[in-house]
């Protein structure tokens, strides 16, 4: 079922590219010692982020005595929520650029190593399948 | 803290944007209040009950009529803001398209002057609201995406004819139709505007009740493409067409695409033009002639030439099926990177057009 979605992106792969994550919200209390490496990305690195991505809209959203988090959401429809809750600056922006480099598909196991539209490869099976093949 | 800290702190439901369009701007939290009120074609945010509990409370209670709680509009949430979100779409699509004609591409007519007359807590309204709303100037009209559409729609049309009959020169007139028509579907255009993202940022008041509205999504989406035809000239629109709508076409078979009728008189019909030897079908292999489910395997030839193979229960639609084939080759051979009339700014003549002349007899015999 995963394979399904994928065959519907890789379809728009050959044309320009095209940064699957739409908007991303970055939420943080004022207070909470949980939010202090938010704060200081909101502070330093928030902003290089939003000019380097102006495809990406940020917002920045105070959530008083609430842990911090980000929402992310994506071209497909999906939204990915991620608690930052005592994380660093560092580390927050590695979580950041990992969010702006996924494409936003919901991560289901693939129980597959490959994907065809058919149920077989070889095809239906014929009474002329272990034939060799005659050129006439 | 820094300045755009202090920014974020006006109001506890506040948001401030940090896309760098705004970031030099000192908006206040009345200001984004009346950006909200100015973009969201909806009810207005502070119509909403605040607390979750008197909400659902209420809504509860009026248990007939209210559907639009089903449905909230990305647009209704608070971390949204229209002017962000438009410039966050141009670099998107990676064209530079003057914000004013953006705003016209992405207007439906429903859309103007719907405040006027309609009050959007009524609920009559809501579920009687046919959102065809009356002209009352003619400057309405050039405020909505009516002319762009048109003008989009048929560049569009235009640049997908011209790519459908330089790269495959073997098809026939109706399979050039099919072949448009495939490009041009409505559905498809939905789904790109959904993959660009275009369907959160439509200002229209029919989307409002019912958000899969098919000819509006794509209205817009060929209204965009006429304000990038309009603002930075058709060779950028067609490198949008060629990027979005023409990329449709892999991953997808092409005897999907085009119908081949008769394909048996339509592939005598061609050998003949082609002054090659008639068309002959010759049975190559059979399995259980006696059973109930036999399988004929009949190759299509011209002389002694192996042009396809087809197999069928019966020798009919196994002959039927080779020459299927056949045609199919043939239509599907194609010039890549085949240069375009519409590549410079000056149309050639089809007489300059420099081809290599080998290379299309060499594809041109079946």
């Amino acid at each position: 079922m995963a394979s399904t979605r994928l065959t519907v992106l890789t379809q728009f792969v050959k044309g320009r590219y095209i940064c699957q994550l739409q908007r991303i919200t970055l939420r943080y209390c004022n207070k909470g010692g949980s939010s202090r490496g938010l704060r200081e990305y909101i502070n330093s690195n928030a902003v290089d982020f939003a000019q380097k991505n102006p495809q990406v809209v940020v917002y920045v959203r105070p959530r008083p005595y609430r842990h911090p988090s980000i929402i992310a959401e994506f071209l497909n429809g999906k939204h990915k929520a991620i608690s930052v809750k005592n994380l660093s600056r560092a580390e927050i922006n590695n979580k950041v650029e990992q969010l702006r480099n996924s494409s936003g598909i919901t991560r289901k196991k693939m129980k597959r190593w490959w994907h065809t539209d058919s149920p077989s490869i070889q095809g239906v099976w014929t009474p002329f399948d272990s034939l060799p093949y005659k050129n006439y | 803290m820094a300045g755009i800290f202090k920014l974020i702190q006006v109001g506890r439901c506040s948001v401030q944007l940090l896309t760098c369009k705004s970031l030099g701007s000192t908006a206040n939290y009345n200001n984004f209040q009346n950006i909200i009120n100015k973009a969201v074609p909806c009810r207005s945010l502070a119509s909403r009950p605040i607390h979750k509990r008197l909400r659902k409370r209420s809504s509860s209670d009026q248990s007939s009529g209210d559907n639009l709680d089903k449905f909230k509009p990305r647009s209704a949430y608070a971390n949204w803001n229209y002017d962000a979100e438009l410039s966050a779409f141009m670099k998107r699509i990676q064209q530079n398209v003057s914000e004013d004609r953006l705003r016209m591409a992405l207007t439906h007519h429903s859309f103007l002057h719907q405040n006027d007359d309609v009050n959007y807590m009524d609920d009559n309204d809501y579920n009687t609201g046919t959102g065809v709303a009356d002209f009352k100037s003619v400057e309405d009209v050039y405020q909505s995406n009516d002319r762009l559409t048109i003008l989009g729609y048929n560049a569009m049309r235009h640049f997908v004819t011209e790519y459908v009959y330089v790269r495959y020169p073997n098809l026939k007139s109706s399979h050039i139709y099919d072949m448009i028509n495939f490009f041009m579907n409505r559905d498809g255009m939905v789904n790109i505007a959904h993959y660009l993202g275009i369907a959160d940022l439509i200002r229209s008041k029919i989307l409002l009740y019912n958000p899969v509205k098919t000819r509006i999504i794509s209205d817009v989406f060929c209204a965009i493409v006429g304000a990038i035809y309009m603002d930075l000239g058709p060779i950028e629109a067609r490198s949008f067409v060629q990027d979005f709508i023409l990329v449709q076409q892999y991953g997808r078979e092409f005897s999907d695409i085009i119908k081949i009728e008769h394909p048996i008189f339509m592939l005598t019909a061609i050998l003949k033009m082609q002054r090659m030897q008639p068309l002959e079908a010759r049975l190559l292999r059979e399995s259980g002639r006696a059973t109930h489910f036999p399988t004929y395997v009949v190759g299509a030839f011209s002389g002694s030439k192996l042009l396809s193979e087809g197999a069928g229960p019966s020798i009919k639609a196994a002959k039927s099926a080779a020459c299927q084939e056949a045609l199919l080759n043939y239509f599907q051979k194609e010039f890549r990177n085949a240069p375009l009339p519409s590549d410079h700014d000056n149309y050639l003549a089809e007489e300059e057009i420099k081809l290599d002349v080998a290379k299309i007899e060499s594809s041109n015999s079946i």
